[in-house]
């Protein structure tokens, strides 16, 4: 039996990597222009620091995604001899909290604006020796936050959906809430025009609600996968559907009498341990080798499976042990 | 994806062109100004806002915003006070305008808006002659300049330069270096040396939220800065 190492992506996903990887550099580096596009136009307004904070925030996900991109497959050592896996899950931690207090940040900072009942002020500036009203600037860079934001979520939900990223995935979602309140403070600057002053502060709690949603979603989903939680989807939209493939594949096994199964999902691969207990004593090496191969074939996400014949299965809650389903010789 | 926003500007050049005021006010001050009445706070801070007690103000601030108040064919009402009761009530919008020699670094950002500057000045270290001026761009340790006493400058020079205070009463009247604005280098015959102090942007303030008064004012006030300087001048001769 090979001993597990820093598994590779089969070729076409490697590919599909090679370009996220592209992908979340290109954002980084948009987000740096965005944000200084931004940050010259924030004037004394209240109304776009939101939107400013919100484009600082989302430089997270993608630096969580390159850094773990650069670790995942280092090859076991005496220090990790897991490999280092993990680091897709603090990755995906990381971005989860990002949108979670993005969402808070909007809520709570839109909220004291609409009970402190400030009426936002912006006025003229001189721009090339003209005189231009600061709205249309930030309007104008406001756009710059949005138009691209939405296409880069867009494909990066693509790739994240062939890769079955969560980071990348968690990322599309900060995508999503960046032109979201690009779009909530693009309102909040025309309705300051058209002289109604609440209209920003409410605009940006909706959509903070809705961020709010996600990153509790996700840092609820990150939380489960750090406690080794049943394998779910990259979206947390249910169960992984290879889980009930390895489980099928054990339960076929002829002879396995009954075993448990546990699955792990340590970020973008799975460690599978199985305690089988056999029919009988023959060549069990071999066998547990074969099982072995067997469920290290179902998918390029099994990365370590860990077959142990013992000889009962004592105090396994019910719901995991797997019973013989192969018919009797 | 696109749709929106075009229709948006669409919506906002219609209204534009429809002639409503955009950006508009929260409580339709610039409306009620026109041909109205414009209530002015003002508070002493010479050459900027000069309040008597028989007289009408009068000072730089003071002048353009008679200016203003002509061209928007309104009336002016003066109401006096010191700066924390003026901010007070602008920011109840008591009032629409407070002068009183702000500058845009003022600590009411958060309660008033300040428009853009429409003068920038700046508290320069002013010699007699060139070559004392060089002197005193090289290195000002061990020489004495001369500041007004009991004055932010003078604890600005301390802090920030070499120099060796010498506090006076008045800066108008000193021989040898001392630190003025420079609007009055030319007056005094002073040169300037390298040495800035301190760099001021005057400003006005306005309630908040009355986009369409602020942005009014900021246009007559970002087309007047020579006015500006012109009053300034005359304000700084005797």
């Amino acid at each position: 039996m090979r001993f597990p190492g820093g598994a590779e992506l089969p070729p076409d996903l490697e590919d599909v990597h090679r370009r996220a990887v592209r992908l979340e550099r290109l954002s980084l580096a948009y987000l740096l222009t965005a944000i200084l596009a931004v940050y010259f136009t924030l004037g004394s307004s209240q109304a776009m620091k939101g939107a400013w904070l919100e484009d600082l925030m989302s430089l997270l996900p993608p630096i969580a995604f390159l850094v773990a991109a650069r670790v995942r497959y280092r090859p076991p050592d005496r220090d990790h001899p897991y490999g280092r896996h993990r680091a897709v899950e603090i990755a995906y931690l990381s971005a989860a909290l990002a949108l979670l207090f993005m969402g808070v940040f909007l809520i709570v900072d839109s909220v004291l604006k609409l009970l402190g009942g400030d009426h936002p002020s912006i006025g003229m500036v001189e721009l090339f020796d003209r005189q231009v009203w600061l709205g249309w600037l930030m309007l104008a860079a406001l756009t710059w936050s949005v138009v691209p934001s939405l296409f880069l979520g867009r494909m990066k939900i693509r790739l994240a959906e062939q890769l079955h990223d969560k980071v990348l995935y968690a990322d599309a979602q900060m995508n999503k809430a960046d032109w979201m309140t690009g779009a909530a403070a693009m309102a909040g600057v025309v309705g300051i025009g058209l002289g109604l002053w609440w209209a920003d502060a409410v605009a940006a709690i909706l959509i903070g609600t809705d961020i709010l949603h996600d990153g509790a979603k996700h840092t609820g989903a990150a939380g489960r996968d750090l406690l080794d939680g049943r394998p779910r989807r990259y979206d947390d939209g249910g169960e992984h559907p290879l889980s009930g493939e390895i489980e099928r594949v054990v339960a076929e096994a002829a002879w396995v009498e009954q075993a448990a199964v546990r699955i792990r999902d340590t970020g973008h691969v799975f460690n599978i341990s199985v305690l089988a207990v056999p029919r009988d004593g023959e060549d069990l090496v071999a066998r547990c080798e074969a099982l072995a191969a067997d469920l290290l074939d179902l998918d390029w996400k099994v990365q370590e499976a860990l077959v142990a014949p013992v000889a009962e299965l004592e105090a396994a809650p019910p719901e995991l042990v797997v019973p013989r389903t192969s018919r009797t010789e | 994806m696109f749709r929106r926003p075009v229709l948006l500007v669409a919506i906002l050049s219609a209204l534009v062109a429809a002639g409503c005021q955009f950006p508009a006010d929260v409580e339709g001050t610039l409306d009620r100004v026109r041909g109205g009445t414009l209530r002015v706070g003002v508070t002493h801070a010479p050459p900027w806002v000069v309040v008597r007690d028989d007289r009408e103000p009068d000072g730089v601030e003071v002048e353009l915003i008679k200016r203003f108040a002509a061209q928007q064919d309104a009336e002016v009402e003066w109401v006096r006070g010191s700066e924390t009761e003026l901010m007070g009530a602008l920011h109840g919008r008591q009032l629409d305008v407070v002068l009183a020699g702000l500058t845009r670094r003022s600590p009411w950002q958060k309660e008033v808006t300040l428009t853009r500057p429409y003068l920038t000045t700046q508290w320069v270290i002013a010699a007699p002659d060139q070559d004392t001026a060089d002197e005193l761009s090289d290195d000002l340790e061990g020489h004495e300049v001369a500041v007004e006493a009991h004055s932010d400058i003078a604890a600005k020079l301390e802090e920030d330069t070499d120099a060796t205070v010498r506090p006076v009463d008045d800066i108008t009247e000193v021989d040898g270096p001392v630190a003025i604005p420079d609007h009055l280098l030319d007056d005094l015959h002073l040169v300037r040396t390298d040495v800035e102090l301190d760099e001021l942007e005057h400003a006005m303030a306005v309630s908040m939220g009355e986009n369409a008064f602020l942005v009014e004012l900021e246009r007559f006030l970002l087309d007047r800065e020579h006015e500006a300087a012109e009053l300034l001048d005359g304000e700084a001769r005797p």
